[in-house]
């Protein structure tokens, strides 16, 4: 990965860093004006027919080409809810679109696509419907990842129509969710992502999920673990970021079944979801809020300084930092100290800046590099 | 959780001949912390006037819980007339317990209400008598609280279903937590965590500090089958929760809870179905039950906290003569408490980073007798003294 001028090493983690470049890639790419065209780069939409897959397929690219610019979750729903366009004459917002993958089950035809959405005539039209413009900063990418090593077909039915379920409603209030269709080829195909779901256990596939989450540049990932015990059907939701694995949010909903049969159980899965759901998606919007008001948090590791006057210069360019909004000293032994800083600004451009200001002030780094190694940019200082 | 499933069926047959203690019903329930319930008992002249009193109290117990400060006090005591008249909003009589006469001559009520906790909250917050948890949380920068069953190595489901049921809450009422997998982590690759594996308390601290948790908690739960009736099986859970600040490892809250029925006996849950399923209803149960006695505790503390500063350990060598006076005046300028421990190392209690203090120290006392820092990590630091 290359910051600018500078090579950065990616040992381990060249993945988490890309995550935290879509975080902030938002807030940058809005600032300098309203894109043309929002890429969805895969969209599941669901029907009777395949052509009401397609249209339910451009409503939900609709949903999240709008939330990348809307803040607030209940616009966004308000407007696909009210427009007579989306309802009536939803391709006059698509500029391309391209089929992925299509499939039958049970008469319910499924359909991934890609889609382009224009931007300029939705502006207008959110505009008129709800009364809203489009702001700097809109909704976060999630990836929702569900439990995938059910006991049984029923307990992989249920963890598949929870991740549907919630995906659902992160689109109908703006969210950019990466497809499952993404995230089942990605399970079936990255090798690392492949060997690590291997050998994973139920407590710990939030690490599956955050691997996924990183590659597909996803800002928050969401895991799902359902099950069908005795007669009551029980959905575990936990919220992290995706940078790093801070978790945020968690709730777990129940539903009784009522007989036993796979309806039964989905019905089940269904109360469990939406009971756990409106406390769920308030922690994914608060988080957010908190994100772009105080920034990301980096852990950043200053090596080879050699007393307290050299850490403390360091120290006083990271507060100096554009974007940031705190620092803490976390540890200092020897000629090693790590660092929390929040930042709202891009990765990239934060690490590239503190090399440039640190020269200034007599301080360079081994190849005018940061090793960003398990998520912590680490400076170390040329002796 | 073998032992625990072994224990129970052992238990329930002994209990199987003995009467059934006084039982909810509970099943698998979407929590519901909204609202809260309580006995209280009220005199008066009349019937009337004894149940109101009644209602007053149980009110004012709640209002209790959410006012805390003196100066939340000073604003509820301007309203505090206009909430309790339209004291119907949030109260509900849900069964009267005893009733009879007075050795006055009056009467007593004892009733069961149900307070709309949440309601009554978001009421004094608009009125801006108390600060919402949110902005609470803003005000003092998020603290963060580490949960564990019983020993932070713990790995079995109890330790899993009670922390994820503890963060559910604590995430609910806008605290950040530490995830079960950070804990893990923490173990298995951090080296001076490492160190403090082998004494619960010493490991508990170094991960709630590594993990940049403020507070740390531990809850323990002893299920007890005291009674089988058809599918049921009958269960008392006294449950422990201790917390503690991570600054200085002290505890600032233990508290126990059982369930009581309506005459002040432990209550036992009836639960149905498979045991495995029964003791995650326990477990959450329990959790569910203690949690919001724990937090308005843990709100109080936290405000305190904010203001008396975080406990750290400094710990200087070689220090000498006039230097050690040199040193402590140049530390009270900076900390608002100050205690030299029997090992020489002070205790100093500081509203900031430990960083931040130790550099600080070595900026102003290195000129006058050359103090620089070694290290610091985990709530210590550590200073030479060159001169």
């Amino acid at each position: 990965m290359v910051l600018n001028k500078r090579i950065v090493n990616t040992f381990l983690a060249a993945a988490v860093l890309a995550g935290t470049w879509a975080v902030n890639g938002q807030a940058g790419q809005a600032a300098k004006g309203i894109k043309p065209v929002v890429v969805i780069e895969a969209v599941t939409g669901e029907g009777t027919s395949a052509d009401a897959a397609r249209l339910d397929a451009f409503r939900n690219a609709i949903a999240q080409a709008v939330g990348v610019y809307v803040q607030a979750d209940t616009v966004v729903e308000n407007y696909v809810t009210k427009s007579d366009k989306i309802r009536t004459n939803s391709k006059g917002f698509i500029k391309s679109f391209k089929m992925l993958n299509e499939s039958k089950s049970s008469g319910v035809v499924s359909a991934v696509y890609r889609v382009e959405v224009s931007t300029q005539p939705l502006q207008q039209d959110v505009k008129d419907v709800v009364g809203s413009e489009f702001r700097n900063v809109g909704h976060p990418t999630v990836s929702v990842v569900g439990w995938y090593k059910g006991r049984n077909r029923l307990e992989d039915e249920v963890n598949d129509f929870a991740v549907t379920a919630m995906n659902r409603s992160l689109l109908k209030r703006g969210y950019k969710v990466v497809d499952g269709w993404l995230i089942e080829k990605l399970r079936k195909e990255d090798a690392a992502i492949v060997k690590a779901s291997g050998a994973v256990q139920q407590s710990n596939f939030d690490q599956v999920a955050q691997m996924i989450a990183n590659k597909l540049k996803a800002d928050i990932y969401v895991t799902t673990y359902g099950s069908i015990q005795g007669g009551k059907a029980s959905v575990s939701t936990k919220m992290y970021n995706s940078y790093t694995g801070q978790i945020f949010g968690s709730d777990t909903g129940y539903g009784i079944m009522r007989a036993n049969s796979v309806a039964d159980a989905k019905a089940a899965v269904a109360t469990a979801v939406s009971a756990g759901m409106e406390k769920t998606l308030g922690q994914v919007s608060s988080h957010w809020q908190d994100v772009l008001t105080n920034g990301q948090e980096y852990i950043v590791v200053l090596d080879g300084y050699k007393g307290g006057k050299e850490r403390r210069v360091f120290k006083k360019l990271l507060e100096d930092g554009d974007g940031v909004t705190e620092v803490k000293q976390l540890n200092a032994a020897g000629s090693h100290a790590e660092f929390s800083v929040y930042s709202t600004t891009k990765p990239v451009d934060f690490f590239d800046s503190l090399i440039d200001a640190a020269e200034e002030e007599g301080l360079k780094f081994v190849n005018d590099e940061a090793v960003i190694r398990g998520g912590r940019a680490i400076f170390i200082l040329k002796n | 959780m073998h032992k625990f499933l072994s224990y129970c069926l052992g238990l329930a047959l002994l209990c199987a001949s003995l009467g059934v203690a006084p039982a909810v019903h509970a099943d698998v329930k979407n929590l519901d912390y909204a609202v809260k319930e309580l006995e209280t008992m009220g005199v008066g002249s009349n019937a009337d006037a004894a149940m109101a009193d009644a209602e007053m109290k149980a009110l004012q117990a709640v209002v209790d819980t959410l006012v805390q400060t003196d100066a939340e006090r000073q604003a509820f005591a301007k309203v505090q007339e206009q909430v309790f008249a339209q004291r119907e909003k949030y109260i509900k009589r849900l069964k009267i317990l005893s009733k009879g006469s007075s050795e006055g001559g009056g009467r007593y009520y004892k009733i069961r209400y149900e307070v709309q906790v949440q309601t009554l909250r978001s009421d004094l917050e608009k009125a801006g008598i108390i600060s919402s948890t949110k902005q609470l949380s803003s005000q003092l920068k998020f603290p963060t609280i580490m949960a564990y069953y019983k020993d932070p190595a713990e790995r079995s489901n109890y330790a899993q279903w009670s922390v994820d049921r503890i963060n559910n809450y604590l995430l609910e009422q806008q605290f950040k937590v530490v995830d079960g997998k950070v804990m893990q982590g923490l173990q298995k690759d951090d080296q001076v965590v490492a160190q403090s594996a082998g004494s619960r308390e010493r490991l508990s601290q170094a991960l709630a500090l590594k993990a940049k948790a403020d507070f740390y908690m531990r809850i323990e739960i002893d299920p007890k089958v005291v009674g089988r009736s058809g599918d049921y099986t009958y269960v008392q859970s006294p449950v422990l929760v201790q917390a503690f600040e991570s600054s200085s490892g002290s505890p600032f809250i233990s508290k126990s809870y059982q369930r009581l029925d309506g005459k002040g006996q432990p209550e036992a849950l009836a639960v149905k179905g498979s045991l495995d399923v029964s003791a995650k209803i326990v477990i959450e149960e329990s959790v569910a039950g203690v949690m919001p006695l724990i937090v308005e505790d843990l709100l109080r503390h936290w405000k305190q906290n904010v203001a008396q500063g975080n406990q750290y350990r400094l710990v200087v060598k070689g220090l000498k003569g006039s230097q050690k006076s040199q040193f402590e005046a140049g530390l009270r300028e900076h900390v608002r408490d100050l205690k030299l421990q029997s090992d020489g190392a002070y205790l100093v209690r500081y509203s900031g980073v430990l960083g931040d203090l130790a550099d600080l120290l070595e900026e102003s006392l290195q000129a006058k007798i050359g103090l620089a820092v070694q290290q610091f990590d985990l709530g210590s630091a550590y200073f030479t003294v060159s001169r």
